[in-house]
């Protein structure tokens, strides 16, 4: 082409040519360095704001709406969880509370319970000190929550004493899981049967005989003051379902408590002792009360 | 990064960046917003290119920003470029120089991205091969290797034997 070009003979003829040509070449950039840093400096200054809102994760009204909303939420859920109802039951009373669902609580004297009413949808739980039987409705998980342990049960009817440093559980019917308080030792009661924790934190199962849907202690205590004789045996006739013959004349008059939670036999002997009376036994549900043969 | 700090990065790099943009697009306007782009990002994220040591980081930073703008725009970058580059002092020059220059554009405009971003930063920003290697993170072979590629084809284009 010419002579320039064509003395180019090497590599390094050819990059010396295009220093040369591209030395005396400029790039037409619309815009110079100046005015590219201007913009870049106003932006830095607009842009402040805005780049901290990228970070931000919402902006100021709706952070404010949000951390409201959500204290709020956890202010709710820590009534709802806190808020309790306490049932209490002086000495010499007797309470029957109905709880959120229905079920029932016999409060016996000297007993204080109290529930979450409005968390009882989630856990139906009975935080309880003193005597207490239930009448659980079926359903979820019942607990009933001591000092001493916890008790959990479907839906079943159950006693529950947890006083001072006695703890017994009687089921009346159902079944009923009964934990000591650090949940270590666990025992399932079945009907008629009554747990109670001994010293060394382990359960004693017991056979008893329970009312289905009356509490233990209802029928716990017979007493009598100057009561005949008689009328004393007819209501003994009737609570264990036996016959008692009596001698003819039977002039005595009986003042006294009876625990109704031992044998029938016992319990006799119980009343015949004082009038130096004596028994026999002619079967498994008659008996016959003869004068003793003391003194 | 003071302002102060950043505006000293800005007048050392910015033309370096702009250019090292222009010579991978061959767009002026486009070299121009990226170039911009990239020191924005540099401010907002408050990275640390200290002048010198991290250049690299700045061509990187360049370098991906005019990716993503490719692929913004759906544009290939395999497509035909345009390289608008203006010569000083043309009334001066006789016919068979200016017709070299515009032979020698086109031919620009044929090369590979690689080995015409390598030759232009070579020949006109006249960095030494260590220099573009440390800005474009590459070795010195790799840089000698599109060199040498540019220059055959050149010399091809421009009928040298």
């Amino acid at each position: 082409m010419s002579d320039s070009i064509k003395h180019i003979k090497s590599d390094k003829d050819l990059m010396d040519l295009s220093s040369e040509i591209l030395g005396r070449t400029r790039i037409p950039f619309e815009k110079s360095e100046k005015e590219a840093w201007k913009e870049i400096s106003n932006r830095m200054r607009s842009d402040q704001p805005v780049k901290e809102s990228k970070t931000r994760f919402l902006h100021g009204s709706a952070r404010i709406a949000l951390a409201a909303s959500l204290a709020m939420l956890i202010s709710l859920t820590a009534f709802l969880r806190l808020y309790r109802v306490t049932t209490e039951c002086q000495p010499g009373e007797r309470l029957s509370v109905e709880l959120p669902d229905g079920s029932l609580a016999d409060l016996n004297e000297n007993t204080q319970i109290y529930v979450h009413p409005l968390w009882w949808r989630l856990s139906r739980k009975v935080y309880q000190e003193g005597e207490v039987f239930y009448q659980v409705k079926s359903g979820k998980k019942f607990t009933v929550q001591t000092a001493q342990g916890t008790t959990e049960v479907l839906g079943t009817t159950f006693t529950v004493l947890a006083r001072n440093e006695k703890f017994t559980v009687t089921c009346h019917s159902g079944s009923v899981r009964v934990k000591n308080a650090s949940a270590k030792r666990s025992v399932v009661l079945s009907p008629n049967e009554r747990a109670e924790l001994t010293l060394r934190e382990n359960f004693e199962i017991s056979k008893i005989n329970v009312e289905r849907n009356s509490p233990a202690w209802e029928n716990r205590l017979l007493v009598f003051t100057s009561s005949p004789l008689r009328s004393v045996f007819d209501e003994i006739e009737d609570l264990f379902d036996v016959q008692i013959e009596t001698p003819g004349k039977l002039n005595f008059v009986y003042t006294g408590s009876l625990k109704t939670d031992q044998s029938a036999d016992k319990i006799i002997s119980l009343i015949c002792r004082p009038f130096n009376l004596d028994y026999e036994k002619s079967s498994e549900s008659e008996y016959t009360v003869i004068p003793g043969k003391g003194d | 990064m003071t302002e102060e700090g950043f505006k000293h990065l800005f007048e050392t790099h910015f033309e370096e960046i702009r250019r090292y943009i222009f010579f991978r697009s061959g767009d002026t306007t486009i070299s121009s917003d990226i170039a911009q782009e990239t020191f924005m990002k540099v401010w907002e994220k408050q990275l640390d290119a200290k002048a010198g040591k991290d250049v690299a980081l700045l061509y990187r930073i360049a370098g991906n920003l005019l990716i993503s703008h490719f692929r913004k725009e759906k544009v290939s970058k395999k497509a035909q470029i345009e390289m608008r580059l203006e010569f000083k002092n043309e009334d001066h020059q006789e016919l068979y120089y200016k017709e070299l220059k515009e032979k020698y554009r086109k031919a620009l405009q044929e090369l590979t991205e690689k080995q015409r971003t390598v030759f232009m930063m070579s020949r006109m920003e006249q960095f030494t091969y260590n220099e573009i290697s440390e800005r474009l993170d590459i070795s010195v072979k790799a840089v000698e290797k599109r060199m040498n590629g540019a220059l055959k084809f050149l010399r091809q284009e421009l009928d040298l034997k």
